[in-house]
């Protein structure tokens, strides 16, 4: 027998397709994107295209620049180099007075000569956490970089983890199966600020006589070492790629000691800008609930409280140890990386 | 014969225009291009390293950055186990390098064309890749081999530790052994037999022709190996990046990456290091020259005809062919294995152990659908293609001139175009970003400015072939045709080149396969649209990507670079048959 609809479903029924098709138009309007601001964007739009440099692979950085494409019309180029490279790069193309790329995306922004980058707040700022926006408004962060120990669930049981960095000087077995990078200042900064000068030098120099912890070169090796079991414990590494290798099914897990290091993934203006305007949009992109959704995924911590991390429970559990924002200076980082030189590599 | 007449053109042409003749016109633009080309690097290392860093760039005149970089006993370490690092790779390497040469050039054993192409394939894998696979087979926490010997033998500590001097001294040999067998492999087919020959037929026995005669021709070819293997030591940087750093062992380059991979980066302390490299190269350049001031000593290919034959080894045929064949099994074998299966999974796989999770071509297809690879691809083999070919073109030239031109003083000329090789390829791409944004040429964000570079930082592996193998050829053939009334171009084409052919085609292989997986210059220097396959490489060791994904990456470079050195292969046999019926004919 065939169906037959009455008044009353015909009516419901083309109603909840009005409102579904609103709803769909309501999806592709401007007004979803609180960032995407009209006056700005028709400014952009008159320039056309947007440079990038960052530090983020290609493999998330192509498909986000893609939604700002299509959300705005203007071509991305996008050049990915390491924070170092795209510093001196930057540097460089400064001395020169080439107007080479709009905005930056890395982790080092805060360690560049102010001269390189405009001063402006975008409007999405207001959204993301107090620490993660520049005094002087030069930068803003994009995602979190929390710093914590790892371990590898297969070398270590999580009953066995110390409680707090003094205590892994107590486990003598894990000699030569701890790491850490060479280059993880901020983090001993971070220890620094929290035990005190004494303490903190102590703390270490019994973690070094002890473990005798491996310098490695490479945040994301030692991840990967991690969770293949070259190395039991990373004594510190950043969560996000410790993640990353867990997503990738490595048994890799963090575990959070006081204190917590973070410092930002962030974004910035260049003060020579060929596109100013595409500029000050993309900034504004990078720090909206869109731009943060979308790099969650891939284990990013977002900086708005408004987006949920990846994966969930992450950024309450180190939340509640002591976070300590380190941001260095040119000048700091050369300290502590000497200090870090000191108490690591004693020759 | 006036042997002085040979090289640059003497003749009276009247109001002393000869200097203006076209082929000295020539020769001096290719000496200039090449001292243009090593002058931008050296100049930004000079001024880099005298000059105070502001973060802005260079600042004031200064000798800070000596300073900082000398003024610790760590350096004295850092030089210690730099040499014997170097040293030691050298070593090996020649000696690895040099019996596959003699049993693929000059022994009658069989499977030569396989022993040419594995040599081939295994510097085709880049470098990181290389010491990440050897970290994969002897670590002695998860490497696969120390697993299946302590599981076979019933062991508690592994028997092998890739964390140490000697086991990255076995991860870079078996990386560079291929350089040295391609670098003395040409050297050992001209030699002329008849020497050898005539020593046995004077009574000697074979153990005293090959100290005696063949070492002693061949000292060219192996002084030249030996000195660039030494370069390539002092340079390298992957091996004591993966391996040298957490077994503690320091070398220059990892002070001088550490310091141009800090937040700001410190171009004046990784300047000021690189100043010793570059000492050292200067000084290994002279004493090679000097060791071979005698070219004529060395020639074995003369106006008197060649015959390069081959020595009979009768019953040992096999038994040798089987032992280089274990020789590329241990060397090449291991971690070709290991990249293979681990780029089917993943996480840490051991092959013949344990893998966890099942096989799949994920990783493959996450490389192939990569954004950017293709492009990569496409760039990668078109840039390597000309830097092989503009390097051999020049330094052909620049040899001869070296060599022939002006012989006393062609030492300054070899350093030059050596000196590229001490100067770290950072370095090298922030010299060649700078120069070029200063100078009114239009070459930023361009493949011609990634060319420049490549040009610049290979030209030392250029320069190395084609002296030693232009060595071995006496110069009477080139003032016999100048007598016949030959004229320069026709001196290259019709004589040096025929006879310089296999050594020009090694030449450009081994360019071509280091500039397609180059990265340390480019990161500087590519643009949007500029994408090279070293920077995809360099992202997924830095910035996601596993071991398995970084795995296949290699194993998909290596499969293109199968296809175009299986093609050379075919070009260079058809040569070198062509070469011996023309020996055969001249000397019937």
């Amino acid at each position: 027998m065939r169906p037959t609809l009455t008044n009353a479903s015909r009516l419901a029924l083309t109603g909840v397709a009005l409102i579904l098709s609103l709803a769909s138009a309501d999806a592709q309007a401007p007004q979803s994107r609180p960032w995407l601001d009209p006056a700005l964007l028709a400014a952009a739009k008159a320039e056309g295209t947007l440079t990038v440099y960052s530090s983020t692979n290609e493999q998330e950085g192509l498909p986000l620049f893609k939604i700002f494409e299509e959300a705005t019309g203007i071509k991305v180029q996008y050049v990915r180099g390491s924070d170092s490279v795209l510093t001196s790069r930057m540097t460089i193309e400064f001395r020169a007075n080439q107007k080479s790329y709009d905005i930056v995306h890395m982790t080092t922004i805060n360690k560049l000569p102010p001269q390189l980058l405009e001063a402006y707040e975008p409007a999405e700022a207001k959204n993301i956490l107090p620490e993660a926006r520049d005094p002087g408004k030069r930068w803003y962060g994009v995602y979190a970089n929390y710093n914590s120990p790892a371990y590898n669930t297969q070398k270590v049981k999580a009953s066995d983890l110390p409680a707090t960095y003094e205590e892994f000087a107590k486990h003598k077995e894990w000699a030569g199966q701890v790491a850490i990078d060479g280059t993880d200042n901020e983090w001993l900064k971070a220890m620094f600020e929290h035990y005190g000068e004494q303490k903190a030098t102590q703390v270490i120099k019994d973690i070094v006589t002890t473990l005798k912890p491996i310098v490695t070169d490479g945040h994301l090796a030692m991840a990967r070492a991690t969770g293949a079991g070259e190395y039991a414990i990373s004594l510190n590494n950043y969560v996000n790629l410790s993640i990353n290798v867990k997503l990738a099914g490595s048994p890799i897990e963090i575990f959070a000691l006081d204190p917590v290091a973070m410092f930002f993934g962030q974004v910035a203006i260049n003060a020579k800008a060929p596109s100013p305007n595409a500029a000050k949009l993309a900034a504004n992109f990078m720090l909206s609930q869109e731009c943060q959704q979308f790099l969650a995924k891939f284990g990013r911590l977002p900086t708005r409280s408004d987006v949920k991390d990846n994966p969930p429970g992450t950024v309450e559990l180190l939340r509640k140890k002591k976070v300590i924002t380190t941001l260095l200076t040119p000048e700091e980082e050369r300290g502590w990386q000497r200090r870090f030189a000191e108490l690591f590599k004693p020759r | 014969m006036a042997v002085a007449q040979v090289g640059l053109d003497r003749r009276p042409a009247g109001n002393g225009a000869s200097i203006l003749r076209p082929r000295n016109l020539a020769l001096a633009a290719c000496v200039l291009i090449a001292g243009w080309l090593v002058f931008v690097p050296l100049a930004a290392l000079f001024y880099t390293a005298f000059t105070e860093d502001t973060g802005l760039g260079p600042g004031p005149y200064s000798l800070k950055n000596f300073f900082e970089a000398y003024s610790s006993w760590h350096v004295a370490r850092l030089f210690g186990n730099s040499l014997i690092f170097a040293a030691g790779t050298a070593l090996v390497t020649l000696v690895m390098g040099g019996l596959v040469a003699w049993v693929v050039e000059r022994t009658d054993a069989p499977l030569g064309g396989l022993f040419h192409a594995l040599a081939l394939l295994s510097f085709a894998i880049p470098g990181l890749l290389t010491a990440m696979a050897w970290i994969l087979v002897l670590s002695p926490n998860i490497g696969w081999v120390n697993a299946l010997i302590k599981s076979v033998f019933g062991l508690k500590e592994a028997p092998f530790s890739i964390y140490s001097m000697g086991g990255m001294i076995w991860a870079l040999s078996s990386h560079y052994f291929p350089l040295a067998y391609l670098t003395l492999g040409p050297a050992l087919r001209v030699l002329d037999v008849r020497m050898e020959e005539a020593a046995l037929v004077s009574g000697a026995r074979y153990w005293q022709v090959m100290p005696k005669i063949t070492l002693p021709l061949l000292r060219p070819a192996i002084l030249s190996t030996v000195l660039l293997l030494f370069m390539l030591g002092m340079s390298s940087y992957e091996v004591p990046r993966l391996i040298g750093r957490p077994a503690r062992i320091d070398v220059f380059t990892t002070d001088i990456q550490a310091a141009t991979h800090s937040a700001p980066p410190e171009f004046g302390i990784a300047s000021a290091l690189s100043f010793t490299l570059l000492c050292i190269c200067i000084v290994a350049v002279f004493f090679y020259r000097r060791s071979t001031r005698n070219a004529e000593a060395f020639a074995t290919i003369t106006g008197k005809g060649y015959m390069p034959t081959r020595i009979k080894l009768r019953q040992w045929r096999w038994p040798v062919a089987l032992a280089t064949f274990f020789l590329f099994a241990i060397s090449l074998g291991l971690p070709l294995i290991t990249l293979v299966w681990q780029s089917f999974y993943r996480n840490l796989a051991q092959p013949f152990v344990g893998s966890s999770g099942l096989a799949s071509w994920e990783n493959y297809q996450f490389i192939l659908h990569y954004p950017i690879f293709v492009d990569a691809v496409k760039t990668s083999v078109l840039l390597a293609c000309m830097a092989a070919t503009i390097i051999v073109l020049l330094t052909f030239v620049m040899a001869w001139i070296a060599l022939r031109a002006v012989p006393r003083s062609g030492w300054v000329l070899d350093s030059l175009a050596f000196m590229p090789v001490a100067i770290p390829h950072v370095i090298v791409g922030a010299a060649v970003l700078f120069a070029y944004l200063m100078l009114p040429i239009p070459v930023y964000n361009t493949i011609w400015i990634l060319l420049i570079a490549y040009v610049t930082m290979y030209l030392p592996y250029g320069m190395r072939f084609i002296s030693s193998g232009l060595t071995q050829i006496h110069k009477e053939l080139e003032e016999s045709a100048e007598v016949s009334g030959a004229r320069v171009r026709q001196v290259f084409v019709r004589i040096l080149l025929p006879l310089l052919l296999p050594v020009l085609l090694a030449a450009w292989i081994y360019i071509f396969v280091l500039a397609v997986r180059e990265l340390s210059a480019s990161v500087f220097l590519v643009g949007p649209g500029t994408h090279v396959l070293g920077t995809i490489s360099l992202t997924m060791w830095e910035e996601g990507g596993s071991y398995g994904a970084v795995s296949a990456l290699g194993v998909i470079q290596i499969m293109p670079l199968i296809v175009i050195v299986a093609a050379l292969r075919w070009l260079e046999l058809r040569v070198q048959r062509r070469a011996a019926a023309a020996a055969a004919k001249a000397a019937a």
